[in-house]
């Protein structure tokens, strides 16, 4: 459904070209969960801005292909791309609390949505909610509060944003982005802000969302335990570049990627016998001034001087599993 | 619950009118000399028997708290003693005064609005572009304008030398308007009379704009910086992201926000224009409160004087406790 | 330099070992050595602001025009040659060269007039701030440090007074008290202590909590000693901000009064009263009026660009309006 071919986006600042997404290329089946896993400032949310064509200023796409049910979106009119944001493509974000629209209530806002793409007026909707778009648009909205687990809806239709907690605001977000039944969903670390408990209970919305809408989902988080909980898929970016992408039983259960293994040792396991936790030694490279070569190198353990001179190719090592590592043989993507 | 904050604002403005009112009573009884004295030398010789119903008509014999409590007192009926020059109750004199005033003031406004709020979303909208830059600088230029060199220059260019606009007063006398409410816009269109409309809004430009042109740089600034603010939010990505175009995104989403600080600023601005009409109002000859005033002090009409700067001085608390009002109203997020 | 020798040898010291009034220099000495530091950022910084730099040295220009009036001005501002009458300016069909900028009504040469209005002009602007922020300053930091009755009193005074207008205020005070430099001074700084009070008291109450604060404390300082060597020193910056802006508008303020016949009075030559006479003959000279406009415009101008560049530099979070 969504197939992403070497997508670059860069923002020229005051140090230096910040090269956010770099050659990144990915793609998602119909109704599959990816998880996109790195640390913060890697790229990943850049990556799902890209794919929306919403990079803040001074950022820009700068080359490759993003394919959404076959053609390229990269290449759409702005007129094109805005009916696809919110009806096709929706994006859940990170702070729920700074991305409601403070002077408006929760119920205008999730029917908003609607109201922009004239979805009260198309034939499945009509027949659902009837004729009268206003009622059925508060309808849609009611229904689309209570799938999401927002309680008396009602009274919570007429409310301000800061009248709802951080974990029902996240829910409010999630409405606005299932309404108008979305194909793709890109959930942009939706879980950060949120309390474990309350975390939870969303990412088992999203799923039970994945499961009735058949929705494709892209999940950006950092917490690879999350990832391996939930997708089916799982990308690791490193520094604006893909590392290791697989399903996730292989990600998790046979890391060929230094990255990804150092960032598998580094979590910390629930259990009796204590465990050293390993970290990874070092910290995210600066990406403005980020040379040649592959950017792990200096963090890595069995790095070669040749990690330093050449550009590593993203590489094949089974039929759905690819490295981007010199250690790990494999033929070229 | 917004009525209890409202009222609770009201509640707290009162004792700050009250020590408002005391505080002009005092600073008149500061000055040097006796009133009186001061009186004389305006009517020329004046007989002892005179000065002492002078006296005794401005309560001039009485003991400082009992001046004090009589004056407290006619506030609260809406007294403001009278006149030593003009004779006259200062009440009345205020309320003939005013509606020239209030006219000038809101085509201030109208002015200032007209042109600060586009200017700041447009440049908020396109920063660093050419036209920011310069209705940047234009609006920099604008705080550091004295008002009163501004109006020399208006008159200069626009009634010395271009004749377009008329320098002097609301009205000429030959127009004949027939007055009803004092505003001669309203009046005008009341009794149909266009040509004294068209006069009336030619007289008003010039006043208006030097008296609005302060707070269109202030309100321009203020909304290009809350709007920088508001665009780099969050929900205004998601507004992009529901597929929003960006002028909607702009007017609907950033606008409503941006405007919360401008509106409380608008409010707040009253009290530069009554600051400002003095200056205005002597500027341009404009028969309003602040010429009143002015004359007032060159004459040293002192209950005058104290009259019109307690006017004022309410004034500004009420402008003050309207826009803690209406910004209770704008923003959703007080509801306590 | 010496500074810095003195503090490292102090500082060698284990602190039990340091006199109080060591342990004092010590603290001070450090103080000393990081606003040195920070001054000569500042400096660097300000060449990074072309527009501040342009408005400092114009206000330099300014002062010392003011300072060197006497030696400045080619004629006497005083007194008027009656055949002067409405000289127009050098340029001028009628002009004369000695007269770069014509005379006034009376016959006096304007460019000195303009000249010596300088020094009305800075010297109440430097005076009323310099006045306001003291008062405003000290007051501040005392009724934020120790709250209680002192706090409520000045507080309540304060918004009293924040409810008229500055002109409104300053105009009341002057037809009270008469025309004068002084009485100009005392109603400037009546009201405009409060905007320094509210500064000082609203950043004390802040930085009265943090742990640097508590850490002097526990030093066992004194009371004025905290004030004065550690809050102080974290609140001067918005101070110095507050203080370039406020000085443009109180320089405008005092023009005002100048116009409305309320300045320091009629014998001594200001910008305000200049503008005001020359009025009368806008239509044949528009000299008179315009030009000592001009000259407060931009002396007005080049302090705000000097305080809006101070802000970017010194403390960008302050919103000033």
């Amino acid at each position: 459904m969504l197939v992403i071919k070497n997508l670059s986006t860069h923002f020229p600042t005051e140090r230096g070209l910040v090269k956010a997404v770099n050659n990144v290329s990915l793609s998602l089946a119909t109704g599959e969960i990816l998880g996109l896993v790195g640390e913060s400032g890697c790229g990943k949310s850049m990556t799902l801005l890209s794919i929306l064509r919403l990079i803040p200023f001074p950022g820009k796409i700068v080359g490759g292909e993003v394919f959404f049910r076959g053609s390229n979106l990269l290449e759409k009119k702005p007129a094109e791309m805005r009916a696809l944001r919110g009806q096709d493509i929706a994006m859940v974000f990170q702070d729920p609390m700074t991305t409601l629209n403070p002077v408006f209530k929760v119920g205008e806002q999730i029917g908003e949505s609607l109201r922009i793409h004239g979805a009260m007026g198309k034939e499945s909707f009509r027949r659902r909610y009837g004729d009268n778009k206003k009622i059925a648009e508060k309808e849609r909205v009611l229904e689309l509060m209570k799938e999401v687990g927002i309680p008396s809806v009602d009274e919570r239709y007429h409310e301000y944003p800061h009248q709802f907690s951080g974990g029902m605001q996240q829910r409010a977000l999630i409405a606005i982005a299932l309404s108008c039944n979305p194909q793709l969903l890109l959930a942009d670390e939706p879980t950060t802000a949120l309390d474990v408990t309350i975390q939870a209970q969303i990412l088992s919305l999203l799923e039970q969302i994945n499961r009735e809408h058949g929705t494709g989902i892209i999940l950006v988080t950092h917490d690879l335990g999350v990832a391996a909980e939930f997708c089916q898929r799982i990308a690791v970016m490193y520094a604006g570049s893909l590392v290791e992408v697989g399903p996730t039983d292989v990600v998790i259960g046979e890391p060929r990627h230094p990255y990804t293994i150092g960032l598998l040792r580094s979590i910390p396991k629930i259990s009796s016998k204590k465990e050293k936790i390993k970290p990874i030694y070092g910290n995210v490279p600066d990406l403005a001034g980020l040379a040649g070569g592959c950017p792990f190198a200096p963090r890595c353990e069995v790095v070669k001087d040749a990690c330093y001179s050449e550009d590593i190719p993203m590489r094949q090592i089974s039929d759905d599993h690819q490295v981007r590592c010199l250690n790990v043989p494999g033929h070229s993507v | 619950m917004r009525l209890a904050r409202v009222l609770e604002r009201v509640f707290v403005a009162i004792p700050v009118m009250l020590g408002v009112a005391i505080i002009v009573f005092f600073f008149m009884r500061l000055s040097p000399g006796d009133p009186v004295d001061l009186m004389m030398g305006e009517a020329g010789s004046v007989s002892p028997r005179e000065m002492e119903a002078l006296a005794r008509e401005f309560r001039l014999d009485e003991p400082l708290h009992m001046q004090l409590y009589h004056f407290l007192a006619g506030l609260l009926r809406g007294d403001l003693g009278n006149s030593f020059v003009k004779r006259k109750p200062v009440a009345r004199l205020v309320r003939e005064h005013l509606p020239a005033t209030v006219e000038l003031a809101i085509g201030a406004l109208v002015i200032a609005l007209v042109i600060a709020i586009p200017i700041g979303i447009i440049s908020a909208v396109k920063q660093h572009s050419i036209l920011d830059r310069v209705s940047m600088a234009g609006a920099f230029l604008g705080i550091s304008m004295p008002a009163f060199w501004m109006g020399i220059v208006l008159i200069l260019v626009f009634s010395v030398y271009w004749h377009v606009f008329p320098s002097h007063g609301r009205l000429p006398f030959a127009v004949g308007l027939k007055t009803i409410t004092g505003f001669y816009t309203i009046d005008s269109i009341l009794t149909g009379n266009w040509s004294a409309l068209a006069s009336t809004l030619k007289h008003l430009f010039l006043p208006s704009l030097t008296l609005g042109a302060g707070t269109a740089a202030t309100i321009a600034r203020m909304t290009r910086s809350s709007m920088l603010e508001v665009l780099r939010q969050d929900y205004i990505v998601l507004a992009r992201a529901k597929g929003l175009t960006e002028y909607a995104v702009v007017v609907k989403h950033a606008l409503r926000n941006a405007l919360i600080p401008t509106v409380t600023i608008v409010a707040l601005q009253i009290g530069t224009f009554l600051g400002g009409n003095m200056i205005v109002e002597t500027v341009f000859g404009w028969p309003g409160l602040g010429r009143l005033v002015v004359d007032a002090i060159q004459r040293r009409d002192f209950p005058l004087v104290q009259g019109a700067v307690i006017v004022y001085a309410l004034t500004f608390v009420m402008a003050n406790l309207l826009a803690d009002i209406i910004y209770t109203f704008v923003n959703p997020k007080i509801e306590l | 330099m010496k500074v810095n020798e003195t503090n490292v040898h102090l500082a060698q010291l284990p602190t039990t070992d340091r006199s109080p009034l060591q342990q004092h220099l010590y603290l001070l000495g450090i103080k000393l050595r990081l606003q040195r530091q920070n001054l000569g950022n500042f400096f660097r910084q300000l060449k990074r602001h072309p527009t501040a730099m342009v408005g400092a040295i114009v206000v330099v220009l300014y002062i010392l025009m003011a300072i060197f009036a006497p030696l400045l001005v080619p004629h006497d501002p005083f007194t008027g040659i009656l055949g002067n009458r409405i000289l127009p300016p050098k340029w001028y069909e009628g002009g004369r060269p000695e007269y770069l900028l014509g005379c006034d009504e009376l016959g006096r040469d304007l460019l000195s007039r303009i000249i010596y209005g300088a020094r009305v002009s800075i010297s109440v602007g430097l005076i009323s701030v310099t006045v306001s922020t003291v008062i405003g300053v000290t007051a501040g930091i005392a009724a934020g440090y120790y709250r209680g009755l002192f706090d409520e009193i000045f507080s309540r005074f304060a918004d009293l007074l924040l409810a008229f207008p500055f002109l409104i205020f300053a105009l009341g005070v002057m037809v009270a008290t008469g025309p004068g430099f002084w009485n100009l001074i005392f109603a400037l700084c009546f009201k405009g202590w409060v905007e320094f009070f509210r500064l000082a008291r609203g950043e004390t109450l802040s930085e009265k909590t943090k742990e640097y604060v508590e850490a002097a404390k526990a030093s066992g300082q004194g009371h004025l000693t905290i004030m004065l060597s550690e809050i102080m020193p974290n609140i001067i910056h918005s101070v110095i901000v507050l203080g370039t802006l406020r000085m443009g508008s109180l320089i405008i303020t005092e023009a005002s009064l100048s116009f409305l016949g309320l300045g320091v009075g009629t014998r001594i030559p200001a910008w305000g009263s200049m503008i005001s006479s020359g009025r009368q003959y806008m239509m044949n000279a528009w000299w008179i009026s315009t030009l000592p406009g001009m000259a407060l415009l931009l002396l007005v101008l080049s302090i705000n660009l000097l305080g809006e560049g101070l802000r970017d530099i010194l403390d960008p979070r302050l919103k000033i309006d």
